[in-house]
C-alpha cells in the first residue's frame, strides 16, 4: 500500500524499501512510461474534470512533453538519481505535491512524499489513480519509488526519515525552509528549498482598451486562473499589478478592469473560497502591521479589494490586488523586492521586458504571459530540478 | 435588539479601542470607513476572531498588560488576549452577575468533571482550564470527578457528596468530557448519584457529540438518569469575550448577558441577516477595555432571536449555535512542521 500513516510503527519497515532503493539512471524509461500513463489514465478520467490543476498536470505528463523535458537535460546518459528523496510539499497549490512526485521521479529516484495535514480531494484523486496503476504487473519495478505520508505536525518520525533519505525537496517557504534545514541528514544530502517569493503582472493600458467583450473576458478567465484559482496564495499569483500607462488614463481603466473582472466572477459562478472576506480582512491587518499606518482600500466586490500603497513588500492575498501605475518598463525596478519570482504580461512585448529585466538587474526568474503564471515547470525558481535530484557519474 | 444605552456604549467603546489601539484604528479606517448610522450595533467595525491568533491587539502599552489569556487553537495558533487590571476585574463581575442572576447569590460545592491536572499541570493550560479557574469562582470546596486519566474516581465523588449531603451541589464541566467520562460512565456501571438537587453547567461546544448524533435533549436526560439532575445549563462563550456569557435558561435558550448581544451575517458577503436566518455569530461586549474585543465576527454558526420570545422573562438576545464554519482550508505556503 502507498499510502501511509508515518506514525504507525510499520510504516518504518515499509519505508525501507523506498530508502535502500538502487536510484535509476535518467535514461531509464520506467519513470516516464508510468508518468504518461499516469497522464493517460488521469485524463480519461470523469472526475478530474472538476479539478483543472489536474488537468493542467495530467497534460503535462504526457510522453511527448516528458520525453522533451528529458531531452533537454545536461549530460542525460551520465545522470543517476541521488537515492531516496523526500517531499514537502506545499499546502498552498496541493497538486504542486504532485509536480514534486513528478520531480524526483523523473530524475531517476525513489520518492516519499510528506502530504499537507489537510485533505485536499485532488491529489487524493490522482493517488487513488497512481495505486491503481502500480498494481499493475508491467509497473511493479516502480512500487517501491513512490509513497505517500501522512505524519503529526511536529513528528519525530519524520525527523527521523529525514536523517536516511538522499535528499530534500521542500516546498512551504521561509519559515518551512529554516526548519527543515536544521535537521540532521547524511552528508550527501541534497537539498532544494522553495522559500517565499511574491509575484506581479504588467498591463497595458492601450491593449487593454483595444479589447472587445468577448476577448477580454478570455483575459479574464486566464487572470482568475493566474489568481483567485489559488485563493492568490501560489507563490507565483501576481499581487502586484502594473498598469502601463503613458496618459492620465490610468484610473479609468483600473476601476473599468477590477468592475469587469468582479462582473466576470459573478456572471460565470466562478468558485471562490466561501471564507474570502474574512480572510481578506486579516490580510489587510497584516499588511497594516507590516507598514505601520494604514492602507486605503478600494472594494470593488466582496472577491477584489484593491488598495494603493508605496510599500514593494506587501504580500497580497485572497483576491487583494496592488495597483502601481507605471508609464514605462523601466519604472517597474525599484518595485520588485527580493523575493520577486514571475512577472506576467498582457500587451507588452516581451523582448521589451527582457531587455529591462537583463539592464535593469531584475532579480525574477520567469517572464510569462497572463494565464501562464501557475504553470510548472521542471526548472523552478532558477534552479533546474531534474539536474539537480539527480547526480552525473564521470566515466572517464 | 438592544437597548440604545448598550449601544451608545458599545460606540463609545468603540472610540477607546481607536484612540488606543492602532491596529485597529487602521484596520477601521481601512475597512469601515463609511459608517453612517451610529444608533446601530450592525454599524461598528468588528474583529475576525482569528485576527487575534495572528496579531497582538491591545488598547493599553505592554507594561501595563496584568495578565494574558490564551486559547487552545485547533490548528496549534492560540489566541492572545491581553487584560489589564480594569478589564480582569470587569470581567469576573460581569461572569458573576450573569451568574448569580441564574444561579443564586452564593458559593457552592463544586463537583468538576475533569481531572485535577487539568488545572495543575501549568504544560496543560488550555480553555478547560480556564472554564474550571473562572467558574470556581462560585465554588465553596472543589471536588475533582476523575482521575489523572479521565477515569471515574468514585470513592473521591461518593465521599464529597456525603459530606455535602443536603446542599445543592454545583456540576460542572465540558460537554464532550461530561458526557464520554461521566454520564456515559456511570450508565455503564448503573450508578445513579445523589444530585437531584444540584444544577449543571456544561460549555465547550457540541461539535464531537454532534458527531456521535447525540442531541440536548439526549444529553439532559442521560444527565437525569444517572445523577437526578434536572437544571442542565449550557452555556456559550469564548476566550475572546471572557465574561460576556451565554447562559441556557429553563426553556433551554441562550441568552445574551446584559453586557452583550448577538447579530448573525452571511458567510460570504458578510450581510446582516434576519432573525432565524443561519449565518455567522457577531458578538458584542460592553466590557473588553484594554484590547478591541468588543465587536468580533466568530467562527460559529448560529441563529439569533428576540430574547422577547423567551418565557423566562429575560429579554437577552438569544442565539442559538448550529455549528463552526467549516475550515475552509487556511492555506499558508506549509504545515509540515507547526
Amino acid at each position: 500500500m502507498q499510502y501511509l500513516d508515518l506514525e504507525s510503527a510499520s510504516t518504518f519497515r515499509v519505508l525501507e524499501g523506498a530508502v535502500q532503493r538502487k536510484a535509476l539512471p535518467i535514461s531509464d524509461h520506467s519513470a516516464l512510461n508510468f508518468c504518461s500513463t499516469l497522464s493517460k489514465e488521469l485524463l480519461k478520467s470523469k472526475r478530474v474534470r472538476d479539478y483543472p490543476s489536474i488537468v493542467a498536470f495530467a497534460f503535462f505528463c504526457r510522453q511527448s512533453n516528458l520525453k522533451k523535458i528529458l531531452s533537454e537535460i545536461n549530460c542525460a546518459n551520465m545522470r543517476i538519481g541521488w537515492g531516496c528523496i523526500l517531499h514537502i510539499p506545499p499546502s498552498n497549490v496541493p497538486i504542486n505535491s504532485m509536480f514534486s512526485m513528478l520531480m524526483g521521479l523523473l530524475s531517476g529516484n525513489s520518492n516519499i512524499i510528506r502530504l499537507p495535514s489537510s485533505n485536499f480531494p485532488e491529489v487524493r484523486l490522482v493517488i487513488d489513480v497512481i495505486i491503481d496503476l502500480l498494481e499493475r504487473d508491467e509497473f511493479e519495478s516502480l512500487r517501491d519509488s513512490l509513497y505517500f505520508v501522512k505524519s503529526s505536525r511536529s513528528s519525530e518520525a519524520l525527523v527521523r526519515l529525514i536523517s536516511v533519505v538522499d535528499g530534500v525537496l521542500v516546498w512551504g517557504g521561509d519559515v518551512t525552509a529554516e526548519i527543515f534545514r536544521k535537521f540532521p541528514k547524511k552528508n550527501r544530502a541534497v537539498e532544494i528549498y522553495f522559500t517565499d517569493r511574491s509575484s506581479s503582472a504588467v498591463l497595458s493600458c492601450l491593449e487593454l482598451e483595444s479589447l472587445n467583450m468577448k476577448e477580454l473576458n478570455e483575459l479574464f478567465r486566464k487572470f482568475y486562473n493566474d489568481t483567485l484559482l489559488f485563493d492568490q496564495l501560489a507563490c507565483s499569483s501576481p499581487q502586484k499589478i502594473f498598469w502601463m500607462c503613458d496618459t492620465k488614463n490610468y484610473k479609468k481603466i483600473q476601476v473599468l478592469f477590477w468592475n469587469r473582472f468582479s462582473r466576470y466572477l459573478y456572471d460565470n459562478n466562478m468558485n471562490l473560497n466561501k471564507n474570502i472576506k474574512t480572510d481578506k480582512m486579516i490580510n489587510i491587518i497584516s499588511n497594516i502591521q507590516t507598514v505601520k499606518s494604514s492602507i486605503q482600500v478600494e472594494k470593488y466586490s466582496d472577491a477584489i479589494w484593491t488598495i494603493a500603497n508605496s510599500s514593494n513588500n506587501l504580500n497580497l492575498n485572497h483576491g487583494v490586488f496592488q495597483n502601481v501605475n507605471v508609464k514605462t518598463l523601466a519604472e517597474i525596478a525599484p518595485w520588485l523586492n527580493t523575493r520577486e519570482q514571475t512577472l506576467c504580461y498582457f500587451g507588452v512585448n516581451q523582448t521589451s521586458i527582457l531587455e529591462h529585466a537583463l539592464d535593469a538587474d531584475w532579480n525574477i526568474d520567469r517572464i510569462v504571459p497572463i494565464g501562464s503564471a501557475l504553470d510548472m515547470k521542471m526548472t523552478w525558481d532558477g534552479i533546474n530540478v531534474l539536474e539537480r535530484l539527480s547526480r552525473i557519474v564521470d566515466l572517464q | 435588539m438592544a437597548n440604545l444605552d448598550f449601544t451608545k456604549s458599545m460606540w463609545s467603546l468603540n472610540e477607546h479601542h481607536i484612540k488606543n489601539c492602532n491596529i485597529f484604528s487602521n484596520f477601521a479606517k481601512a475597512i469601515f470607513s463609511e459608517i453612517k448610522d451610529k444608533n446601530s450595533l450592525n454599524e461598528l467595525p468588528y474583529l475576525p476572531v482569528r485576527a487575534f491568533k495572528e496579531f497582538d491587539i491591545l488598547s493599553i502599552d505592554k507594561n501595563d498588560v496584568f495578565k494574558t489569556m490564551n486559547s487552545s487553537g485547533t490548528t496549534g495558533t492560540q489566541s492572545k488576549i491581553y487584560l489589564d487590571k480594569e478589564t480582569a476585574k470587569n470581567q469576573s463581575s460581569s461572569l458573576i452577575e450573569t451568574f448569580t442572576d441564574l444561579f443564586g447569590n452564593k458559593r457552592f460545592p463544586m463537583l468538576i468533571i475533569d481531572s485535577e491536572k487539568t488545572v495543575k499541570d501549568r504544560a496543560k493550560f488550555s480553555a478547560r482550564t480556564a472554564a474550571i479557574n473562572g467558574f470556581s469562582l462560585f465554588s465553596r470546596n472543589r471536588c475533582f470527578a476523575l482521575d489523572d486519566n479521565l477515569n471515574l474516581n468514585l470513592s473521591d465523588i461518593e465521599s464529597f457528596l456525603q459530606k455535602h449531603d443536603g446542599q445543592t451541589i454545583f456540576i460542572f464541566g465540558f460537554t464532550f468530557v461530561i458526557w464520554n467520562n461521566f454520564i456515559n460512565e456511570l450508565s455503564q456501571k448503573s450508578i445513579k448519584l445523589p444530585l437531584k438537587d444540584s444544577f449543571l453547567l456544561h460549555g465547550g461546544g457540541w461539535k464531537k457529540l454532534e458527531a456521535e448524533k447525540v442531541s440536548n435533549a439526549r444529553f439532559k436526560e442521560l444527565v437525569f438518569q444517572t445523577t437526578g439532575c434536572r437544571r442542565v445549563h449550557n452555556y456559550y462563550g469564548m476566550v475572546e469575550q471572557t465574561g460576556s456569557i451565554y447562559f441556557e435558561c429553563e426553556m433551554g435558550k441562550l441568552h445574551a448577558p446584559k453586557n452583550g448581544d448577538v447579530s448573525i451575517r452571511s458567510i460570504d458577503e458578510h450581510k446582516i441577516l434576519d432573525d432565524g436566518e443561519v449565518g455567522l455569530i457577531q458578538l458584542f461586549s460592553n466590557i473588553q477595555r484594554s484590547y478591541p474585543g468588543h465587536s468580533i465576527l466568530t467562527e460559529d454558526l448560529g441563529r439569533k432571536f428576540n430574547g422577547n420570545i423567551c418565557k423566562c422573562g429575560n429579554t437577552g438576545s438569544v442565539v442559538e449555535i448550529v455549528g463552526r464554519l467549516k475550515k475552509a482550508d487556511i492555506r499558508g505556503c506549509s504545515d509540515a512542521i507547526s
